[in-house]
Formats: structure tokens, C-alpha cells, sequence
């Protein structure tokens, strides 16, 4: 579950964001829609604990990760927050198998080759396993970066415009995955976008208006 | 999977890079390496060879020369002094032994020696197998002469005039190896040892023939000694001390009368003799005097100089390649800020970030220190075994100093300080910002 009381929020002490309250039950899907400028990926980045709000708290899975220590939050992300941006962003000199270790590494769990397997089977992707990113197609390298934002088993997925950079048919395929694997770990899907493709398929949507 | 791992398949990812930057600081630390050894090897050595040694007499000339050539062996001799001359010199008040020297042929490039076993004993050598040099060609072999030569005990084998290999042979009368010397890590190892007679019968003349001067029976200068040297011309049988030529009691069928030797070596009876006795043979006799223990210092203030210009020369490549891990780490930020950030949203943190950029420079430097170590040591071995000079200073790669500890520790400091600023710089990402740019 996701609690989002009070929250403000400003770049340099000029323009503040003042966020709704927001209460987002476990499992359920959401889009959140919005103009360039409305604070769409500010919101997601709060959420995700990349930014830290000047007021408010922000609650989930039953921790408020406005107000905890900078390392806890690390830790949490790393284990409870699974992310997947626009671009890919695999590390480029690993192979697609390291990459996913090192999420399960970086976030301080055991790196069980199993379960990486697992993951990149059921995204089929157990072929390209060796393959460095750059050998890989976009939709491919999305895939991919879906495959570490659910390997730890997270409680939330947030998705930064996960299908901007993708056609209709990649989207299709992607968002199938987002929602699938969502589902199978009863996990939160929180995507942030302004694809006008993605809204027929997720009713709850929270659009932010610009200041 | 782990923060070296990751460090470690960012380097192999510009191998280019990584090797430039490992090459450049292997080949500094290699010079110090090479440098350190090799002067430190050869000092010690040096020291070892002329310890016991105050004063070396010989034939007037350069008296680094007479040192290298008569301690060390690795120079020409300056040329032969009167045996009579450098008899009366034993007779100084404050001379308390003196060892004569014989040199001028060679057998299979190792120099034959003629001198008794007073020479042993400034070196502590002892007899392995066999025996001492007593008879007229009889002769003694250091270890390596024994196990490079392919002589053994009992086999005979003809001289070759000149110190090094290859001269013209003495054919007419073959010397025979009656003993071989344990190991003493000096000179001694590469010489043969025989009697000064048999160095003189091998020559027709009776002159011992050194190779870099035409040999001059030195007129007797028995006239102009002054009384209180309190020598008489040879033929007296007064109870004088005498040189000792070998092993053995003189032979008295052959006639000293014009007989030379290469060079002699001193002890003072007591530290008057430094200040005294140099002065005294290179003003009263043909003769030159040289201390071992000032020629080595001279020597090393020589090669000094080049030492400290090439070692200055290291350091500076030392310092470009810190600079060029600096540089290819820091430009690198650019293209890996997403990583990092992303690095982050995994779930590592700042420090996490800090160390692994550092532990880039490190990887770095700890190769660079590692090869440079190889290559310095693998470069004095080379050095030691192709040539015979270096050989006979006794240079070898097998030999590790606390230094070097030092060396490596050092190389380690630059891997963190070339790392500092990148590190600092991935510490404080903003992870947000970057992200959010795309």
C-alpha cells in the first residue's frame, strides 16, 4: 500500500509542488497522467525515494521513506521498489546475466543465479543470458531492465514513460509484462506517462495539473 | 558479483585504456626497480669484495682501474710493479700483511690468479673438494669456474694469455686442477688460483703480462729508496719478511731478480697507515697506491649522478600515469553518470559508489605494481645472466628489498589519490536529476 500525505516539494526553493494526498491500495494498477511540467516524474521520483520531499510523508509497504535515514532508504529502493525508465540503462560492460546480479547484490540480497534464470525465462529472454546490452534490440534491452525491477520480488513497480521510446507492438508486449508481473507478485504498478496508448488499459489514473 | 567484480568489467570494457595506464606505471616502477637493485647489489658486493682490503699497490695509473682489476676482476690491470719494489713495501712499519697479486691470463675467459692462500682467507673461502694450490701449476678453482668450465680435479688445462677469453695459449706447460672452493658469493667464485711462479714460468720472459700495458721490466730503483725503508737489494738472505708467492716454500731455481707482480693487497697495522702510506708509495716508489673504500665512494658519486637522472625519469612516468588514470576516470564519469545513478536506484549507496570507483584506480595501480615488480626483477636477472660483467657484480633478480614493499604501498596511494576526485564526483550524483534527464 502507498500513502502520500502532505507532500511538498520544490527545486530550488522556487516553484513548490504541493502533491494530493494520495492512497494507493497493494496490487492495484495505476497511471498517472499529466503535462510536461506537471510534476509527473518529480511524483515518481518522490515515490521512489530518488527525491526527498520538505514536507509530508510518504508510506509504503508500512514504512514512510520521507523520514528515514539515507542508507535505510538505499536499502529499501533495493528491495522494495522495483524501477524501469524510459531508456534501458543496463550497465553496459556487464552481460545481461550480471546485470541482474548485481541488482540482487546491490541490494544486499544473495545472488541466486536461479532465480535470474527464472526471471529471464519467463521474459524470454534465457538465450540472451551472455549477451552484452548493446547486442540487444531496445524492446529487448526494455525487457530486460522489467526483468531486474521485478528480480528482487518488490512491493511496488515504478515506471517512468516505460513505452515512450517504443512502437505499438513492443508496447503491447511490455506493458503485457508490466501488468503480468505486477500481478504475479501482487505488487503496486505505478506508471508515469503521457502515452495516450496506455489509457485504455489501466482505469485508476491520477492526472496532475500544471501549476 | 561484487564491487571489484564490477570495477574490474568496467576496465576490461577499454582495455586500451586500462593497459596504457597499467604499462606506463609498470614501466616506472620497473626503472626504480631495476635501479634499486642493481645499484644496491653492486655496492654490496663491492663492499664485500674490498672488506679486509685497506690499500691496493700496483703500477701507476688510474687507481679506480687498479681497484676494479685487482678486487673485482673486472677491469684491465694498470700494468706490473717490480716484485723487489713492492717486497720492500712489506717491510713498512706500518704495514702488517700484505698479499701479492699475479694476473695476466685466463683460462676460458675466468682470470688466473697467482697468489697464496692469504687471499683465500679475506674472503673466508674454503676448499670443497681437493686441495690448495702448492706445486708450480697447480691450480685451485673458484665454484663457478668449477661449474661453468667443465674442469674437474685431476684434469690439466693450458692458460690463454690475456684476462679475458680468447687470447693466444701458453702450450708448453699445462697447469693441473688439484681442488675447487665452496661458494663465497665474491670474486673468488670466477677466479683459478695458482702460484705467482707458475704465472711467471708460463711467460718465457718470466714478466707477468698484463693486457693493458706493454710490459716494462720497471728499472730497479733500489738506489733511490731512502735508508729508513730499511731494504736491501735482492739476493740478501737478511731475516726480512718476505712476499709470500704460494703455497709453498720459494722455489730457489728461479731467479727473482726483475720478476713482477700485477698488484699487492695491504693491511695497515694500524689507522696511521691511511694517512701515511699512500702518500708514501705514490711519492717514493713507481707505484700507486688507491683505497678500495674511497675509489668505490668516487665510483658511486659517478654513477650517482646517472642514477638520480634516470630515477627522476621514473618518477615522472609514475606521475603521468597517475595523471592518465585520473584523466580516463574522470572522463569516463560522463558516460557512466546513468550507471551510477542507476547503480543507486539498485539500492547502493553513496560510499558504495565512492568505493568503487576507487577500487578502479586501485585495480589499476595493484597491476601496475605487480607487473612493474616482475619486469624490474625479470630485467636485473637478464641482466645478471647475459652479461658477464653485471654476473661478476653479482646482479641478481632473485633478490626482493624492503623497499620495494614500500614501492608497492606507494603505487597503491597514487591508485587511491588519481581516484579521489571521480570518486567524489560518483558520491555526489544526483540521482534524480540524472534520471530524470532520460
Amino acid at each position: 500500500m502507498i500513502e502520500f500525505k502532505g507532500v511538498s516539494f520544490s527545486y530550488d526553493h522556487k516553484a513548490t509542488f504541493n502533491f494530493k494526498d494520495l492512497r494507493l491500495e497493494q496490487g492495484s494498477h495505476w497511471l498517472i497522467l499529466g503535462a510536461s511540467g506537471s510534476g509527473k516524474t518529480t511524483l515518481l521520483h518522490l515515490l521512489s525515494g530518488l527525491l526527498r520531499p520538505q514536507a509530508g510523508s510518504i508510506n509504503i509497504s508500512g514504512k514512510d521513506i520521507a523520514n528515514i535515514s539515507e542508507a535505510e532508504l538505499d536499502k529499501f529502493r533495493g528491495k522494495e521498489i522495483g524501477l524501469v525508465f524510459q531508456k534501458a540503462h543496463l550497465i553496459s560492460v556487464l552481460s545481461v546475466k550480471d546485470n541482474l546480479a548485481m541488482a540482487q547484490y546491490l541490494a544486499g540480497l544473495p545472488q541466486d543465479s536461479g532465480r535470474t534464470k527464472e526471471v529471464l525465462t519467463e521474459l524470454q529472454l534465457e538465450s540472451k543470458m551472455n549477451s552484452k546490452p548493446y547486442q540487444l534490440s531496445q524492446g529487448e534491452q526494455q525487457r530486460v531492465t522489467i526483468a531486474r525491477a521485478v528480480l528482487n520480488k518488490p512491493s511496488v513497480i515504478f515506471a517512468d514513460e516505460p513505452t515512450s521510446a517504443l512502437d505499438d507492438m513492443n508496447t503491447e508486449k511490455v506493458m503485457n509484462l508490466l501488468e503480468n508481473q505486477a500481478k504475479k507478485y501482487n505488487a503496486t504498478l505505478v506508471i508515469v506517462t503521457h502515452d495516450q496508448r496506455l489509457k485504455g488499459r489501466i482505469s485508476n489514473q491520477i492526472t496532475l495539473e500544471t501549476l | 558479483m561484487n564491487l571489484p567484480t564490477i570495477s574490474w568489467n568496467y576496465l576490461k570494457g577499454k582495455p586500451l585504456n586500462t593497459f596504457l595506464n597499467v604499462f606506463l606505471l609498470a614501466l616506472g616502477i620497473a626503472i626504480i626497480i631495476v635501479l634499486l637493485l642493481v645499484s644496491r647489489q653492486v655496492e654490496e658486493n663491492l663492499t664485500k669484495n674490498a672488506r679486509g682490503i685497506d690499500l691496493v699497490v700496483g703500477a701507476k695509473g688510474s687507481p679506480l682501474q687498479l681497484i676494479l682489476s685487482s678486487i673485482f676482476h673486472i677491469d684491465f690491470p694498470t700494468g706490473n710493479v717490480p716484485l723487489e719494489e713492492a717486497e720492500k713495501l712489506l717491510n713498512h712499519r706500518l704495514v702488517k700483511n700484505a698479499i701479492p697479486l699475479a694476473l695476466g691470463d685466463n683460462y676460458g675467459g675466468f682470470r688466473i690468479v697467482g697468489t697464496s692462500d692469504e687471499y683465500l682467507s679475506l674472503y673466508s673461502a674454503e676448499i670443497d673438494d681437493g686441495d690448495i694450490w702448492k706445486e708450480h701449476f697447480e691450480a685451485t678453482l673458484g665454484s663457478d669456474v668449477a661449474a661453468n668450465s667443465g674442469l674437474k680435479i685431476g684434469d690439466e688445462f693450458y692458460s690463454a694469455h690475456g684476462i679475458s677469453g680468447g687470447g693466444h695459449s701458453h702450450e708448453s706447460d699445462p697447469f693441473v686442477v688439484v681442488g675447487v672452493l665452496k661458494p663465497t658469493g665474491s670474486a673468488v667464485d670466477k677466479l683459478i688460483f695458482t702460484n705467482i711462479e707458475s704465472v711467471w714460468l708460463s711467460h718465457d720472459n718470466g714478466v707477468v703480462e698484463a693486457d693493458s700495458a706493454v710490459s716494462i721490466p720497471m728499472p730497479t730503483r733500489n738506489s733511490s729508496v731512502r735508508p729508513a725503508f730499511g731494504v736491501r737489494p735482492s739476493g740478501t738472505t737478511a731475516a726480512q719478511s718476505k712476499l709470500k708467492l704460494g703455497n709453498a716454500d720459494r722455489d730457489p731455481s728461479i731467479p727473482l731478480f726483475g720478476k713482477e707482480i700485477t698488484s699487492m693487497f695491504i693491511q695497515y697495522r694500524s689507522p696511521l697507515g691511511a694517512v701515511q702510506l699512500p702518500r708514501y708509495v705514490n711519492s717514493q716508489s713507481s707505484m700507486q697506491a688507491a683505497s678500495p673504500a674511497f675509489e668505490t665512494a668516487r665510483l658511486f658519486t659517478l654513477i650517482g649522478v646517472g642514477v638520480d637522472v634516470m630515477q627522476g625519469f621514473a618518477y615522472l612516468i609514475i606521475f603521468i600515469s597517475a595523471l592518465s588514470i585520473f584523466i580516463a576516470l574522470y572522463n569516463a564519469l560522463k558516460e557512466r553518470k546513468y550507471d551510477l545513478a542507476i547503480m543507486r536506484s539498485l539500492g547502493a549507496s553513496k560510499q558504495k559508489l565512492f568505493v568503487h570507483v576507487i577500487l578502479e584506480g586501485l585495480i589499476i595501480t595493484s597491476l601496475g605494481a605487480i607487473f612493474g615488480l616482475l619486469i624490474g626483477h625479470g630485467m636485473v636477472e637478464l641482466l645478471g645472466v647475459l652479461f658477464e660483467q653485471s654476473g661478476q657484480l653479482g646482479v641478481t633478480g632473485k633478490q626482493f628489498l624492503k623497499t620495494e614493499l614500500i614501492i608497492i604501498a606507494g603505487s597503491l596511494i597514487i591508485g587511491v589519490i588519481a581516484a579521489l576526485i571521480p570518486a567524489i564526483q560518483s558520491y555526489r550524483t544526483d540521482i534524480s536529476k540524472v534520471l530524470a534527464q532520460g
